[in-house]
């Protein structure tokens, strides 16, 4: 019963309130139309520019990146269509199984003087790998003059203070 | 000093049945208004839709941005789904301008019940002769009918235009309510979004629950 009595107030409001919003109706439908033909124009240059009305906005690119980047996964923003084809060079997204694959890291320019020393392949596998020598062969093997040297002997032998460029380190 | 208005037994009964009639009509209204309400807001839950990613992700931090932002896609599917009902009431316009350009006649009646309107599908009644003034008395007539529908060749393109503007009217006004549903929507969500209320906020509370890093909880 309650609700009967409210629809029938609220029928009364809108009985009252309907010239107005048909008022609002007439002019917002109006508005409307000018609207539509802003976006019709709009449209039609942007097709002819090989864009869509309905592209999407720099906020939806942003926001499609970023909850790509919560996903893991990569945002690969859709390039502009036009009219006009393009040739694109053919490349091979298969690395695996792509016999003329090369890393960039690997790739080196070679200029036209350049020599290009030929090696065969056996040469290479006979070439000595140089070992790392022990701390104590390289101690060894120093120059007799500086061995057994420290600080205190390269002080007490710079005495000369016009002659700095001799001071060497040595490592023990 | 008064006169008093005698009421037959009938003339009150036929005033409480009008009145009986009145309130029933107030409270369709009210059920029809509250059909297009709920309908309204239906159509408004569009715009969550078309606002989340950038709103949820934090593109859009400011409600002047949401606002321009949610205009913009609103227009957008208002433009996408009226067009097509734009273009069927621009057909039928054009159907009747070339009629009326081929046959150089631009007094033709899209809605005459005779020979070229709409008019001659549909029941027409004479209104004219009901109500009849007989001293002080009001003398009310049955309206009479003076078309039944029938088909004529001549009134072809009245219907085509006459229907096509009615499809694409009744579309287009869908449509616009669509648009003013989302807008409504558009301010609802560009206050509530972006509010900040500090109701149920107690500073002390909050700091007593999480203490701050170096574990130090000042002493007054």
């Amino acid at each position: 019963m309650l609700t009967f009595f409210k629809n029938f107030g609220k029928g009364i409001l809108y009985v009252l309130v309907l010239p107005f919003l048909l008022v609002g109706l007439a002019i917002y439908g109006v508005v409307a139309i000018f609207i539509f033909l802003f976006l019709a124009v709009k449209g039609l240059i942007l097709f002819f520019t090989g864009r869509s009305l309905y592209e999407d906005l720099p906020e939806d690119k942003e926001a499609k990146r970023r909850i790509a980047m919560q996903n893991g996964e990569v945002f690969e923003e859709k390039p502009v269509t036009d009219n006009i084809a393009h040739e694109e060079p053919q490349v091979s997204n298969d690395i695996d199984n792509d016999p003329t694959y090369v890393p960039e890291y690997l790739k080196t320019e070679i200029l036209p003087n350049d020599k290009v020393e030929e090696t065969s392949p056996e040469a290479e596998e006979e070439a000595p790998i140089e070992q790392v020598k022990e701390p104590e062969k390289i101690v060894e093997n120093t120059p007799k003059n500086t061995q057994n040297t420290t600080i205190l002997d390269i002080n007490e032998e710079d005495d000369d203070d016009s002659d700095d460029s001799g001071v060497t380190i040595h490592f023990e | 000093m008064f006169s008093l208005i005698a009421l037959s037994e009938n003339d009150k009964r036929l005033i409480f049945a009008l009145l009986i009639v009145l309130i029933l009509v107030f409270v369709l209204i009210g059920y029809i208004g509250f059909l297009i309400t709920r309908v309204m807001k239906w159509q408004g839950k569009k715009l969550d839709s078309l606002v989340a990613d950038p709103v949820v992700t934090h593109v859009i931090t400011t409600r002047k941005h949401f606002y321009h932002y949610a205009r913009k896609k609103n227009w957008r599917l208002f433009f996408k789904q009226s067009y097509i009902a734009i273009l069927i009431m621009v057909t039928g316009a054009l159907v009747l301008l070339i009629r009326d350009a081929i046959a150089k006649d631009f007094t033709y009646n899209v809605i005459d019940h005779q020979k070229t309107g709409f008019g001659t599908l549909l029941f027409v009644w004479d209104f004219s002769g009901c109500f009849k003034r007989d001293g002080i008395s009001l003398v009310l007539n049955w309206p009479k009918l003076i078309n039944t529908p029938h088909f004529e060749m001549n009134a072809i393109v009245s219907y085509i235009f006459m229907i096509s503007m009615i499809v694409g009217g009744i579309w287009y006004l869908v449509s616009l309510q669509a648009l003013i549903a989302r807008t409504i929507r558009m301010y609802q969500l560009s206050t509530k979004v972006f509010e900040k209320s500090l109701d149920g906020f107690n500073q002390n509370v909050q700091y007593k629950e999480n203490p701050p890093a170096n574990n130090t909880f000042p002493e007054n």
